[in-house]
């Protein structure tokens, strides 16, 4: 539906002089922005304002004003709020980086009455896949399982099953697993182990996996030492007594280099500090020092 | 060795010009550009540039003035839709009242602390999951609006320094201030299972939360002895990219990628990483923990030696964000590190992220008290 805006004027956009940053704004710019700040500033409530904000979205979607005022008009007109959803849907997929879009998504669903969470699904595996490390559409997936309880559900475990069989490199994943794993009290602490160790053999040299493994051991205070045979799995503890030795099989992971040192806290984990500053992890020498230096002042 | 030197006028004219102008493609950040004259602002600082007479002084800070609200906080330069819609926000009252400091404009005889202060209090959340934190603004009923996190956070902490709050009395105090405590617990909360911070209890940490978070801590003055960071320290050192081929296949990381900072876990480097590890690492510890020149010859190597400015990534192009936060890193680091040209840059606050004389002119100023 086409919309007639003849009677507005549009208002001038920032035009002091002198200014700072002043931006070249296009012809469209102004008078997209010119009449949607003229029907905000006399709080126009209606249709064409509605189709406004659409406009005014696309060119400047990180504009919570212009979020509010649809907000605002999308209440008066009592407009069916799962069409605002699936509008909202359309434009995120074209504003990947956009997170006003998630928040007003949170504002939408909060006018809902009984809704139901996994509808939100298929819009949300879209985004991931896309992007598998989307910031924003992460964090809402965060809000979503805490607003909605969603711990145990069956399709979202599944999601991040798969997701890390595919990709076991990625973060987001790992971390939003733990946040369902461990927020809930039934969890299954031996079942979680076995699953990222298998995850760790896949993949040895992956921090994210690791950080998972050292995140249940905190979690639980499980002894750092009960992790050494695993460690052994990685590094051959040969190699401790034989550094001279130039098979590279004997090491497989530097982050199981490093814990081992934790584990072992003595002599021997100088000599593991002094192999990372050597050939597993160099760019970090100032930090294995000083790990050293703190070890030796104990 | 010219990849090891910092080509200060090239920097000069890319800030210059974007100080004065942006091209169109700037559009999407019109409700943010009170942030890109800081960015342009502060970068001058550093590079020891920021050279304007008294009456462009005026000019400049009344421009930032005018977004000056009801004596509140400031609105953002769109400030034309009407009252309804353009209350003031925390991130403009931080970008603004910054911006005045780099002018050194005497912001204590225009702008009434306490009501911003007021402002603040408003905007901290009272109860629930993020009691302590802050949201960007208030409703009509001046209430706190829209998602809080901890770089509104953040804003909120440098606020309060700017304005000397924490230099009242504590009978003052108390009547003035946000809640401190609070605040502190919430941005404990958001400690992760890795040592990162993040946006909400549990989601993925991130170095920017992390900055915020360490930064913020340090600037309410909290005891760093009553938490062990060793985990937060050993994740921000984890961050500097470097994966030697003898441990990563060859398809899940890029082995060029080497030197810079990353945000989050095998995640690509970014120039603007090394400010946020570079900063916590300056208040957790010491930036020496970090392999300086590496990170010196990857910002170094960023530079965009054609325009002037620094790119996310050897792939883009300049903007003023990426640009301020690699030269506030090399600012930051310079007495530890070599490369030609480092002597002219100015010495940089790492908490504040301002530039040391910007912080002292702030210490300087003398407001009214109630």
């Amino acid at each position: 539906m086409d919309f007639k805006y003849d009677d507005i004027t549009p208002l001038k956009l920032n035009e002091a002089q002198p200014q700072l940053c002043q931006i070249l704004y296009d012809d469209e710019y102004k008078t997209t922005m010119g009449i949607l700040l003229a029907l905000m500033a006399k709080n126009e409530l209606s249709e064409r304002a509605l189709a406004m904000t659409e406009l005014g979205i696309s060119t400047l979607a990180s504009h919570y004003s212009i979020w509010c005022y649809r907000f605002d008009i999308i209440k008066c007109l009592k407009k069916d709020l799962y069409d605002e959803l699936d509008w909202l849907e359309s434009i995120a997929i074209d504003n990947e980086k956009n997170y006003q879009i998630w928040n007003y998504r949170q504002l939408i669903i909060g006018q809902i009455e009984g809704f139901d969470a996994t509808r939100e699904f298929p819009i949300l595996n879209t985004m991931i896949l896309e992007d598998s490390k989307n910031h924003h559409v992460w964090t809402y997936r965060h809000w979503l399982v805490e607003k909605f309880n969603l711990f145990e559900n069956e399709k979202e475990l599944k999601f991040i099953d798969d997701l890390l069989d595919d990709d076991v490199y990625n973060n987001s994943a790992w971390s939003h697993r733990f946040f369902i794993k461990f927020n809930n009290e039934k969890v299954d602490v031996d079942e979680e182990l076995n699953y990222v160790e298998h995850k760790i053999r896949i993949s040895p040299q992956n921090e994210s996996s690791w950080n998972y493994l050292m995140g249940i051991y905190e979690k639980f205070q499980i002894p750092l030492i009960k992790l050494q045979p695993f460690l052994n799995e990685f590094v051959n503890p040969d190699i401790i007594d034989n550094t001279d030795s130039e098979d590279l099989e004997l090491i497989k992971s530097s982050f199981a280099l490093e814990l081992l040192a934790k584990t072992y806290n003595n002599e021997k984990s100088l000599i593991i500090y002094d192999l990372l500053i050597a050939k597993y992890d160099p760019i970090r020498e100032n930090y294995w020092k000083y790990l050293k230096s703190k070890l030796t002042s104990n | 060795m010219s990849e090891l030197s910092i080509d200060i006028n090239k920097h000069i004219k890319y800030f210059t010009l974007c100080l004065n102008v942006l091209p169109s493609k700037y559009q999407d950040q019109d409700n943010n550009k009170l942030s890109l004259i800081y960015f342009c602002l502060q970068s001058l600082e550093i590079l020891n540039d920021l050279k304007f007479n008294e009456t462009e002084k005026g000019q400049f800070s009344k421009f930032i003035y005018d977004c000056y609200y009801t004596g509140n906080g400031f609105r953002s330069i769109m400030n034309s839709m009407g009252e309804k819609y353009e209350k003031p926000s925390i991130s403009s009252t931080f970008f603004a009242i910054t911006n005045l400091i780099t002018l050194q404009s005497p912001i204590n005889q225009h702008l009434d602390r306490f009501k911003i202060m007021d402002f603040l209090k408003d905007c901290q959340i009272k109860s629930g999951n993020d009691k302590g934190s802050f949201a960007p603004t208030i409703d009509g009923e001046n209430q706190p609006f829209g998602d809080n996190d901890l770089r509104i956070c953040y804003m909120a902490v440098c606020i309060r320094k700017y304005l000397k709050i924490d230099e009242l009395p504590p009978s003052q105090m108390k009547d003035v201030d946000f809640s401190v405590i609070e605040l502190e617990e919430y941005i404990l909360r958001r400690l992760n299972y890795n040592g990162g911070f993040s946006c909400y209890q549990m989601s993925e940490s991130h170095l920017g939360y992390t900055y915020c978070a360490i930064a913020s801590l340090k600037l309410l003055d909290f005891d760093f002895s009553k938490i062990n960071f060793d985990k937060t320290l050993n994740w921000i050192l984890h961050r500097q990219v470097n994966y030697p081929d003898i441990l990563y296949d060859q398809e899940a990381v890029n082995h060029e990628d080497f030197g810079g900072f990353n945000g989050r876990e095998n995640k690509p480097s970014d120039t603007c990483y090394s400010w946020w590890s570079l900063g916590s690492l300056s208040i957790l510890e010491d930036v020496k923990l970090a392999n300086l020149p590496k990170i010196s010859s990857y910002l170094l190597m960023n530079q965009d030696r054609r325009t002037g400015g620094f790119g996310k990534n050897f792939d883009s192009s300049s903007d003023p964000y990426h640009s301020f936060l690699a030269l506030s890193s090399l600012a930051l680091i310079k007495d530890s590190v070599e490369f030609i040209g480092k002597d002219e840059l100015s010495e940089f606050d790492g908490t504040m992220s301002i530039t040391k004389s910007s912080v002292d002119f702030c210490q300087s100023l003398t407001w009214p008290s109630l």
